[in-house]
């Protein structure tokens, strides 16, 4: 009886609980989710088994479908799928977002009948069993030569290898990391040999997914006049959100929802100044944590980078130069000089700010830009030609797994979908349209 | 009888205490988001109620005995800190002569405890926040050892009452500058908390606990506030004189000073990025290492007849 | 029996059973856990001595050995859960061997010894009496033995790291010649000086 009891009482608890949700972003939703998970009803959990809800939100390619039912699985019972996409995700969803009532409420009400028995838990998509059955040859039942290698349940064991850094040869495993872990770009997906947490060999297997919701007035802007003031609240906007997700790997949960707040509140025109936010940056060490020097591409590479990576690497292109609105306004491109990831990210604050300032001077001036117009990730014309690639796998290299997700972290999207090897075509049309 | 009501206490305490820090985090975290919080007093309780009843995942090919005891040696690592701590004159639930050395042991097997909390559910990222955090937190315990043999020396003694007893006079806090920041470091790194969270972090989805859900992560998510509790009740012991205060009786003064540090670490945790690994380690040897054996170099000037 | 008697014996068999564990595990991340296992009882059972220093001092050590080499096997040998199974033991006759005779040997000490019957004083302070041991009298004995084995680690992890006296290790450092532009200084290894091809350096 008492037990009884108990357990309806912690049903009830754990139903009126803030909702834990694991979001995975498709093309073009990653803002629209951070915005959408700053609800204080809801919140965004770091791993799927901390998750109630998986919420599935853009467009995702179908050929990922098993990796999306590999995470769907790993969430613990009870468990739903929201759906936030205008076409059906590769997996079945019990909840539709985005139909009248307003997606935050959905997935509270969603969550609380979930715990109460009203709403049933999915069960599993995948059959649970090992991917491949026991393959031991060694003379103790081991996998392979000597004491370790060979391949236990179908995945590789830790073979030894030489160390880049101190010449120890140390063992190096081979796993996949994405394209769904939290804290990385959404898709991206690599192939890591990792000694401990050093990475000693990096392998595109997948992009991240082209996000691109900021771009909208500034594609308008190439057809109609647009006003100043709205492209470079965009801007900063842009460019606090690429802030905001850094510093979630700095363990600030608190500062990032801070930032992507403020991000809102700057497109919505409510805020003027980032007096606070800058403060509030140089306080907690951000920059300091990671130091100088880190993540730095060759000269080569560098040249290859646009927008604000390629101002940080010291380079002062910026199409806004040239055009007689923002002359009139006094503009010149903030430079930062070192090209590594402190100086990347202090471009982003420093743009932020520049930003914000022009769209206080430029009042309601409105201004076409039919020539092509610099957009928070790099310039943005009609006719885009092909952009040279850079070396992301050679980047990543001889770094410790903390180093790599800070330098993932303080590139934009569009930088890393412009790496080496070059996206297969039919790879990316479907990424994009499926 | 005494002793049952003893540990009692302390288990009550734990529980309170855990409880607190988690308000506290709603708190801070809601003053640094600017995202007012509902309900910040009632979300504890529903956390628990839902990892009471979530299912607790399974692991392909885990170390089922390793996963279910780690969590607990957590937990039975911070009672066994708090109850060294006198709440009152005479008054602690282990009174040894050894109490700091038993600490040190505290903090120790806290690493050992994390890593095999890492190591058992059989999967890459928590392993790797497993591994680093061996490294850090190892690094950590070392200068807190050197900061409290720093706080023994004017006591003469390894007895947390006495060191309590020997800053009648003046706080250690006030004696030892350096000490009491030093220590601060060692409550992040074993409660695995903001900048010295290098084994539950963003970075690895989680890292030690990145596979655990329902009752396995509500044991090992409260052990993490229990701990920091435990080690907010021996640096106010160490550092701020513990039970001793004028006016009011001394579980009082305990308990307030303790408050207070968990008050400061909770900001602090909220508030600090988290270096990348190879800067903290080069951070804990090559400064806060040094700072130690200044802070030992003038406990012992200062305990000179 | 007392309630002390009980703890002995009970501290006892875990650690005993922990320490055959130990041997009977196929993951070395476990036996060195096991062993730890069995040292904090071991550790406990000094406590139940009343050396309390001893004891919290052999669980603290413990604990941090056994961590670093449970570290430094995971480190070498990413075998997590001993997923990929592997047998422990080495020569396990000659070690069984060598254990009946150590186990023998010690055995019989306690069994033949007339061990004197002087209740220690109650007053005694055995944490004092250890540190004017240390600083006192064994001070010669305790200090070089520290100093020895710091030199050890410290010479250890120069020979170990990468970045020698004279460049990178895997750059074939050299040494300067004793004159200008002379042959290096210092002993060579003996499989460079039979083949002199690949430019030198100890980590050809």
């Amino acid at each position: 009886m008492a037990v009884a009891a108990l357990t309806q009482r912690a049903h009830h608890c754990a139903a009126a609980a803030r909702v834990p949700v694991y979001p995975v972003v498709g093309v073009d939703a990653r803002d629209r989710v951070e915005t959408l998970l700053s609800d204080p009803a809801l919140d965004s959990v770091a791993s799927p088994r901390q998750a109630a809800v998986l919420l599935v939100a853009g467009a995702l390619p179908s050929y990922l479908g098993t990796d999306l039912k590999r995470l769907h699985d790993q969430l613990p019972h009870p468990r739903t799928t929201a759906s936030w996409c205008a076409e059906p995700p590769p997996i079945p969803a019990s909840l539709t977002l985005g139909n009248g009532i307003s997606p935050s409420d959905a997935l509270v009400a969603a969550h609380g009948e979930l715990y109460l028995g009203r709403r049933e838990s999915e069960s599993d998509l995948l059959p649970d069993e090992p991917p491949a059955p026991w393959q031991g040859v060694g003379e103790h039942g081991q996998g392979g030569e000597g004491m370790m290698g060979g391949k236990p349940f179908g995945r590789p064991m830790a073979m030894t290898g030489q160390d880049p850094r101190d010449a120890l040869p140390l063992d190096a495993v081979t796993v996949d990391a994405g394209p769904f872990l939290s804290t990385w770009p959404p898709g991206l997906k690599l192939r890591l040999t990792l000694q401990g947490d050093v990475v000693t060999e990096a392998a595109l297997l997948h992009p991240p997914f082209r996000q691109t919701e900021i771009e909208a007035p500034f594609r308008r802007a190439l057809r109609e006049p647009v006003a100043i003031a709205e492209l470079e609240r965009a801007r900063a906007a842009h460019h606090l959100r690429a802030l905001a997700r850094f510093l979630e790997t700095r363990e600030l949960r608190a500062l990032r929802m801070r930032f992507i707040r403020k991000a809102d509140a700057v497109v919505a025109g409510e805020l003027r100044t980032l007096e606070s936010l800058r403060r509030y940056f140089r306080l907690s060490g951000a920059a300091l944590a990671i130091g100088r020097g880190l993540g730095t591409p060759t000269e080569g590479d560098c040249a290859c980078l646009q927008g604000p990576a390629l101002r940080a690497a010291g380079a002062d292109r910026d199409a806004r130069t040239d055009h007689p609105v923002y002359r009139r306004l006094g503009f010149r491109p903030v430079c930062g000089g070192r090209g590594d990831t402190a100086s990347r990210l202090g471009q982003w604050l420093a743009e932020a700010e520049q930003s914000l300032a022009l769209a206080e001077a430029a009042g309601d001036v409105r201004a076409e830009f039919p020539d092509g117009i610099e957009g928070p990730t790099g310039p943005i014309r009609d006719a885009a030609g092909e952009l040279p690639s850079w070396d992301l796998e050679s980047l990543l290299t001889g770094l410790e797994w903390d180093e790599m997700v800070a330098v993932l972290a303080s590139f934009d999207v569009a930088a890393l979908r412009q790496v080496r090897p070059a996206v297969p075509a039919e790879l990316a049309d479907q990424g994009e349209h499926s | 009888m005494t002793l049952a009501l003893q540990l009692a206490s302390v288990a009550l305490l734990l529980a309170a205490g855990a409880y607190v820090v988690a308000v506290m985090d709603g708190l801070v975290g809601a003053a640094l988001s600017g995202a007012p919080q509902p309900r910040v007093l009632r979300q504890p309780l529903e956390r628990l109620g839902r990892r009471l009843v979530q299912q607790k995942t399974e692991t392909e090919k885990p170390d089922r005995v390793t996963r279910v005891l780690a969590p607990a040696l957590y937990a039975a690592l911070a009672a066994a800190g708090l109850s060294v701590v006198p709440l009152a004159d005479d008054w602690a639930a282990v009174d040894v002569e050894a109490g700091i050395v038993l600490w040190g042991s505290v903090e120790v097997l806290t690493v050992a405890a994390v890593f095999l909390h890492g190591w058992s559910p059989n999967s890459q990222l928590p392993l790797i926040g497993a591994y680093r955090y061996v490294a850090i937190g190892l690094s950590a315990m070392l200068v807190s050892m050197f900061v409290l043999i720093g706080v023994a020396l004017p006591a003469q003694s390894l007895n947390i009452g006495e060191i309590v007893e020997s800053q009648r006079s003046l706080w250690n806090v006030v004696r030892q500058p350096l000490g009491l920041p030093l220590f601060l470091v060692l409550g992040l790194s074993v409660s695995l908390r903001g900048p010295l969270d290098y084994a539950d972090s963003a970075d690895i989805a989680g890292g030690t606990s990145a596979e655990s859900s329902g009752s396995e992560r509500l044991v090992w998510q409260a052990a993490r506030s229990a701990m920091l509790v435990s080690f907010a009740a021996m640096a106010s012991a160490a550092f701020l004189g513990g039970h001793s205060g004028p006016w009011l009786p001394g579980p009082v003064w305990l308990l307030a000073k303790t408050t207070l540090l968990l008050a400061v670490l909770v900001v602090l945790g909220h508030l600090l990025a988290r270096a990348l690994p190879s800067r903290m380690m080069t951070l804990m040897w090559t400064v806060l290492l040094p700072l130690a054996f200044a802070d030992l170099a003038i406990a012992g000037l200062g305990a000179l007849p | 029996m007392t309630a002390i008697d009980a703890a002995f014996w009970a501290l006892g068999l875990i650690a005993l059973a922990a320490g055959y564990r130990v041997f009977r595990t196929d993951s070395m991340v476990r036996a060195s856990f096991l062993l730890l296992a069995s040292f904090v009882a071991v550790g406990a059972i000094m406590l139940l001595l009343a050396a309390e220093y001893l004891g919290f001092a052999t669980i603290f050590m413990m604990a941090v050995e056994m961590t670093v080499m449970a570290l430094f096997m995971v480190m070498f040998m990413m075998n997590p859960a001993g997923l990929n199974p592997m047998n422990m033991v080495h020569q396990p006759r000659l070690a069984a061997a060598a254990g009946i005779a150590a186990f023998a040997g010690l055995a019989v000490i306690p069994l033949l010894t007339d061990f004197p019957d002087r209740p220690a004083d109650r007053q005694a302070d055995p944490i004092a009496a250890l540190g004017n041991e240390l600083l006192g009298g064994s001070m010669l004995i305790f200090e070089s033995a520290g100093v020895t084995l710091l030199a050890t680690m410290i010479g250890a992890v120069i020979l170990s790291s990468r970045s020698g006296r004279y460049g990178p290790s895997d750059h074939g450092s050299v040494p300067p010649g004793l004159e200008p532009g002379g042959e290096p200084a210092g002993r060579r290894p003996k499989s460079e000086q039979r083949d002199h091809s690949d430019g030198g350096g100890h980590a050809s």
